[in-house]
């Protein structure tokens, strides 16, 4: 259960980190004094970081209450599959928010943000056959009677 | 109790559509500028008048498209619609395209300072295009002229949503080197 509440967790403060750097963007002004973004680049830059996340954080929620898949058979096999999934999880989420920081860390050009975000979720759909599956898998689990999740 | 008809339906749902594009302001709406101009044997004995736009008879078109062309280029511009041979003439009662160029934030000062109502937040930036379209009536150029500003942060993309602006201000830009080249051109005819 602890487990699973961590993993969860990772993905909300990942999805939340990412609304917050977005918003971020149209409160910030560059060296120059400039806005970063404008107010009405809120929805298009907004979108494909709640479509992104959607997809996961709905499946993984959804599993809360749904656990299709068999438990793993020892406690070693539950500590493996956690270690990987946390793993996983921590890279692609970070590959995503790195993205969405990008302008933030980097500096503004034309079309930046929405072009970095963008860059972020094709890179993380590539990467998603290693993450969706584990985390799939291990929140879709059954809790064994031995394991401590 | 009146109830509207489907005729009045119809024009209060025009209007609310039109004020939607209207504040979209994707393109201002048109500016109408008239330039007007002597013929060179009516002006002759007006030499030392320079501020007339003086042009030979015959020759008027060849004129006002290589001072629009001059103009358009001076303001660092275009013209990329229709796409115009070198030194062909640009063609009369076509709208003709620029296309888009920065603008200063000098320029956005100016315009601030010039229209009493519209104003254009200085903490963004601007770019500006022109559509054209001109014909030579007697003793007249007539311009329509419909500027299209577009802003953006600097981070994002450009976008057609801005505040409104004052379109005569960047008429004027035009209108004024246009005239400028006109008369310029006058001593070299």
């Amino acid at each position: 259960m602890k487990r699973r509440a961590v993993l969860t967790v990772i993905w909300l403060v990942g999805f939340l980190l990412s609304i917050a750097l977005a918003e971020l963007y149209l409160h910030r002004r560059d060296a120059d004094g400039l806005r970063i973004l404008l107010p009405e680049d809120r929805l298009p830059v907004m979108q494909p970081v709640f479509l992104f996340f959607g997809g996961y954080l709905g499946g993984i929620l959804g599993f809360w209450f749904l656990r299709p898949f068999k438990s793993a058979k020892s406690d070693e096999a539950e500590r493996f599959r956690f270690f990987l999934a946390l793993v996983c999880t921590l890279i692609f989420v970070l590959t995503f928010v790195f993205f969405v920081a990008y302008v933030h860390l980097f500096g503004p050009e034309e079309g930046g943000v929405r072009a970095h975000v963008g860059t972020g979720v094709t890179i993380c759909g590539w990467m998603s056959f290693v993450v969706a599956p584990v985390n799939l898998y291990y929140f879709g689990m059954k809790a064994g009677r031995k394991a401590t999740t | 109790m009146n109830r509207p008809t489907t005729l009045a339906r119809r024009a209060n749902l025009k209007l609310v559509l039109m004020s939607g594009v209207l504040t979209l302001g994707a393109c201002a709406p048109a500016e109408y500028v008239t330039i007007p101009f002597e013929y060179l044997s009516m002006a002759a004995g007006n030499e030392g008048v320079r501020d007339v736009v003086v042009l030979r008879p015959g020759d008027e078109q060849r004129a006002v498209s290589d001072a629009l062309f001059l103009a358009v280029q001076t303001l660092e511009h275009g013209i990329v619609k229709p796409e115009v041979a070198a030194g062909a003439m640009l063609p009369t009662g076509e709208v003709l395209e620029t296309g888009f160029v920065k603008l200063s934030p000098e320029i956005i000062e100016q315009h601030n300072k010039a229209s009493a109502t519209a104003k254009l937040p200085p903490d963004r930036l601007y770019r500006l295009s022109y559509r054209v379209e001109y014909s030579i009536g007697d003793r007249r150029i007539d311009l329509r002229v419909w500027p299209h500003l577009q802003q953006r942060g600097s981070g994002g993309e450009w976008r057609d949503d801005t505040p409104d602006y004052s379109g005569r201000f960047f008429t004027d830009r035009l209108r004024g080197e246009i005239e400028r080249s006109l008369k310029q051109a006058r001593g070299q005819r």
